[in-house]
């Protein structure tokens, strides 16, 4: 009983660090229909903003938090402005390919700058509860309530904000979304920015709760297609239950078995979940 | 002239659409252009709206060169178009649809008010306005479309195949709307199929043959015209 209910919170946070990445992929695909292979650099980097902001240079836990989820979104907005924007509506192959170079580029120089040591971040909440022999951290607690915040604030901003309705219609049909004025160009970067800015996010939470290498983006980005092919492509209320269907696949079989037969296991889950509905959980039929 | 068209010509690749082609469109007027699939209808309203970018002539509005612009600054100048196919965003509801409509207006006051007067003006549309517009019938698609384009308070319209696939009652139903539009003041440009509808309500006609404007006039002038009642009037 007690290892189960420890087990369920590090799959609920795992599952909800997975599912802040996928929801950034999901949200760059749905807007650009870019297969952006560096997300998990972006990642990467914002694991190292907040390791650099907090354990080495000791300023506050949670402004690096903030700074980092800033920085990568200027990067991502970068990156969109001056590398995919002139390949806009080229054929697919030609963002891959940058995408792909992205992740080179950026992991070679991460292993260059960063080192290729083990890096962890101190967390800012210490302490834990015993609940019936289970020791539950405060730490994974507090982290998991604020990516749970983060997302339903994502979620509303989506539904509530002209912006966020003016992103849905780009996703939907650009054309159309022009012809009410929406600048496609800035819903581009600001889409770009937030998808970046999330996993930005996700990396802290791995800096704190697990431990950090500038390699750990090619893992990141293959979980987070997986969650984005298993929730459906576009949907943030699918890379959510995705997310959450791989962090406990993680945790329980990890503990219970090994990690291996975890991966293994998250492969079938996904194979069966794509026999039943081939678009995904939550997805659309994109033409 | 409010809207003028000279020598209008729109490339796709190497294929020429549109070949020359001068429209002009004064305040309060309909104008139409009618023609068979494919004689380039369609990419004279997308190149007016800053969708495609033409490959020669010029669109002036209200004097001014507008050809080059893009979408957004061409409807923030007030001409909206109402795009072929009504081309709604199927996943959005209907309010959600009318408020991007309005996007380039700031005043959320106004906002409101423009919801509540496409309400008023298609009432089962406050009944259905929490719905994903994908899921209302074809009439009350092209409701929502015509009032999407009416929360930018447009003053020139530009419909494209307004009647296609409606049934003959809700055909009459946007025929009076149209009617009813101009009346309010907006001016607009009649892009349809159905040459029958378009020349009955439309002031002057344009009928275009594979991208060239092959024949002019007034609209009643080109209802007793014999080619065009053989051609495109099925008489």
């Amino acid at each position: 009983m007690s290892d189960f209910l420890q087990m369920g919170l590090t799959g609920v946070s795992l599952g909800l660090m997975y599912a802040l990445i996928a929801i950034g992929l999901t949200l760059i695909f749905g807007v650009m229909r870019i297969i952006q292979y560096a997300h998990g650099e972006m990642f990467m980097l914002g694991a190292f903003v907040l390791y650099y902001w907090h354990a080495e240079m000791g300023l506050p836990y949670w402004a690096g938090v903030a700074v980092s989820a800033v920085v990568i979104f200027g990067l991502g907005a970068v990156l969109q402005m001056v590398l995919f924007k002139p390949l806009h509506g080229k054929n697919i192959l030609y963002s891959l390919a940058v995408s792909l170079g992205l992740v080179l580029i950026i992991s070679g120089s991460g292993q260059l700058i960063f080192g290729t040591t083990t890096k962890g971040i101190p967390s800012a909440v210490s302490g834990g509860v015993l609940l019936g022999g289970a020791y539950l951290s405060y730490e994974r607690m507090v982290i998991s309530a604020v990516s749970i915040a983060l997302i339903v604030a994502l979620w509303l901003f989506l539904r509530r904000s002209v912006t966020g309705l003016a992103i849905r219609a780009v996703a939907e049909d650009p054309d159309t979304a022009a012809l009410q004025g929406i600048r496609t160009g800035r819903i581009h970067w600001i889409a770009f920015g937030l998808g970046s800015a999330m996993a930005a996010i996700a990396g802290c939470m791995m800096g704190t709760l697990l431990s950090i290498v500038p390699t750990m983006g090619f893992l990141a980005t293959i979980k987070a297609f997986m969650i984005v092919i298993m929730g459906g492509l576009g949907s943030v209320v699918g890379a959510l239950v995705g997310g959450m269907i791989l962090g406990m696949i993680d945790s329980v079989v990890t503990t219970t078995i090994s990690g291996d037969i975890a991966l293994i296991l998250s492969f079938v889950v996904i194979f069966l979940i794509l026999v039943f509905r081939p678009s995904g959980l939550f997805g659309q039929n994109w033409d | 002239m409010l809207l003028e068209v000279k020598n209008l010509r729109v490339h796709y690749g190497k294929v020429e659409a549109v070949k020359g082609v001068s429209l002009s469109l004064r305040q309060g007027q309909i104008i139409t252009l009618i023609g068979a699939n494919g004689a380039g209808k369609s990419s004279i309203l997308k190149a007016i709206s800053g969708l495609v970018r033409p490959s020669g002539g010029e669109v002036l509005y209200e004097g001014r060169r507008i050809d080059g612009q893009p979408p957004n600054r061409v409807v923030e100048m007030g001409i909206v178009n109402v795009p072929e196919g009504r081309r709604l965003f199927k996943l959005m509801t209907v309010r959600e649809n009318l408020r991007l409509g309005a996007y380039l207006d700031r005043d959320s006051r106004r906002v409101a008010d423009g919801i509540e007067e496409v309400f008023d003006r298609f009432p089962i549309l406050r009944e259905k306005q929490h719905q994903p517009s994908g899921k209302l019938s074809g009439g009350q698609q092209q409701m929502v479309a015509i009032g999407r384009a009416l929360m930018a308070r447009p003053k020139v319209l530009l419909m494209d195949e307004p009647s296609l696939g409606l049934s003959p009652k809700m055909i009459d139903e946007i025929a009076a709307l149209i009617v009813e539009l101009r009346k309010a003041g907006l001016s607009i440009v009649l892009v349809e199929q159905n040459a029958n509808l378009a020349l009955h309500l439309a002031d002057h006609g344009y009928v275009l043959e594979t991208g060239s404007i092959a024949l002019e006039g007034p609209s009643d002038r080109l209802l007793s015209d014999p080619e065009v009642a053989r051609a495109y009037l099925g008489a």
